[in-house]
């Protein structure tokens, strides 16, 4: 019995090089087109998508906790996380900017984690609902990611532009590199990610509703 | 396996199924019949289209640096900043990493995509692509995912908004640059296909 799912390219002994799609035989060990090396699947998937989503998850406390910018206003200082710098937008009116932030800043990066978490159980587990929809989510989550560093670079524009000593300046905080880190490690978690897992697993039966042999 | 099956045949990147890619039309494009992935769509031009943008996108790159970005004013002092300045501040109040972060994203990473870009379309287009077209290529892909373009312009639209109440706020001419630039490489990478762009690069050496 085959590790992988009826009709895949790893159950009939070939690998597809993730770069060019050539396919290859599982034995060659650089693809002939493009010469990148080849592997069956992404290597230590699973720890390494673990590993940076951890990294990622340790992150988002201080991320959240510390002050993203610093305002100064007439002598006067005031810091602000980055929930704080939402609810400020939303009792000022600006729904639809406090919106923007609250999903690119609150949603995204927890549904991110969240869902790769999901996944990445999912597969380790005996789970063999839902394949269709999960690789659905995962394609979201590496669609959705960059879209939360809005907010970090929000901080790096009014820090360049408002300086102007005593009467206004604005000042980055902590919690915009620990943002930022969160940022960049649920990319790599994501990328770390192999959907193909999903599939793997699945039993013979239920690959069957699916066509064998596409054309 | 047989030779012809490897050639006419692809694995899904995202469910590994093996499938037979069809000749496709321009404008149509092909999904994995099993999750769904798209695996490729054949635009109309798309190699002259992509060059076309990218080319443009590197000018308007280069013009953004050039000029003011931004300018704001508040109780008589004005403030102008350009877009390398945005860096530089950081740099002055000690958040080195955040300046490097920021110039990657939303410059250098870009730059050197539609660089590469354009490189390898050309060579393309001249029929004199070699391995060094190839290792481009791998580059410019590994490198998509980290442009934060369009990104960073929702953040400069959403810094708009949060300081227009305070201050006047004068758009320089590198912002609509900027705003140009970011549209044109959208265009660029959407018109781009990456099965056809390899299938294209496997013809020359191909026996």
């Amino acid at each position: 019995m085959s590790d992988y799912s009826s009709g895949s390219a790893a159950s009939l002994g070939l690998q597809c090089c993730h770069h060019c799609g050539l396919l290859a035989p599982e034995a060659q060990s650089h693809c002939q087109r493009c010469h990148t090396r080849l592997v069956l699947r992404k290597p230590h998937s699973l720890q390494r998508t673990w590993a940076y989503l951890i990294t990622a998850i340790l992150l988002y406390i201080p991320a959240n906790l510390q002050p993203i910018m610093k305002t100064q206003l007439l002598g006067q200082e005031e810091l602000s996380t980055i929930v704080g710098g939402v609810l400020l937008l939303w009792d000022m009116g600006s729904y639809p900017i406090a919106l923007v932030i609250f999903i690119a800043s609150v949603v995204v990066p927890m549904g991110k984690m969240l869902a790769l978490m999901w996944l990445a159980l999912s597969v380790s587990g005996r789970h063999h609902r839902w394949p269709r929809q999960r690789t659905l989510t995962y394609r979201l989550t590496e669609l959705v990611g960059r879209w939360s560093m809005v907010d970090v670079f929000v901080v790096a524009i009014l820090v360049a532009l408002i300086q102007l000593g005593q009467l206004m300046s604005i000042y980055p905080g902590s919690a915009a590199l620990a943002f930022a880190g969160v940022v960049i490690f649920t990319m790599l978690a994501a990328h770390s990610f192999d959907p193909r897992l999903i599939w793997d697993k699945l039993p013979p039966d239920s690959s069957q509703e699916y066509p064998d042999d596409p054309t | 396996m047989n030779v012809a099956l490897m050639n006419d045949h692809t694995a899904c990147h995202s469910c590994d199924l093996l499938v037979r890619l069809p000749t496709l039309l321009a404008g149509e494009k092909a999904h994995c019949p099993r999750c769904g992935h798209l695996l490729s769509h054949q635009i109309r031009h798309g190699h002259a289209r992509s060059l076309a943008f990218a080319a443009s996108a590197l000018l308007f790159l280069v013009l953004s640096l050039q000029f003011p970005f931004l300018a704001f004013e508040a109780q008589g002092q004005v403030q102008q900043m350009t877009l390398l300045q945005s860096a530089s501040a950081l740099v002055e109040l000690n958040f080195l990493p955040l300046a490097l972060l920021l110039l990657l994203f939303i410059l250098i990473l870009p730059g050197v995509l539609l660089f590469l870009l354009v490189v390898v379309l050309v060579q393309l287009t001249l029929d004199e692509h070699s391995d060094w077209t190839k290792r481009f290529t791998h580059g410019l892909f590994a490198i998509e995912p980290w442009c934060m373009v369009e990104v960073f312009l929702i953040g400069v639209l959403v810094s708009l908004i949060k300081i227009s109440a305070m201050a006047d706020i004068v758009l320089g001419l590198s912002f609509w640059a900027y705003i140009l630039f970011t549209l044109t490489m959208t265009a660029a990478l959407a018109s781009l296909d990456k099965h056809y762009l390899w299938h294209q690069l496997a013809g020359g050496d191909h026996e």
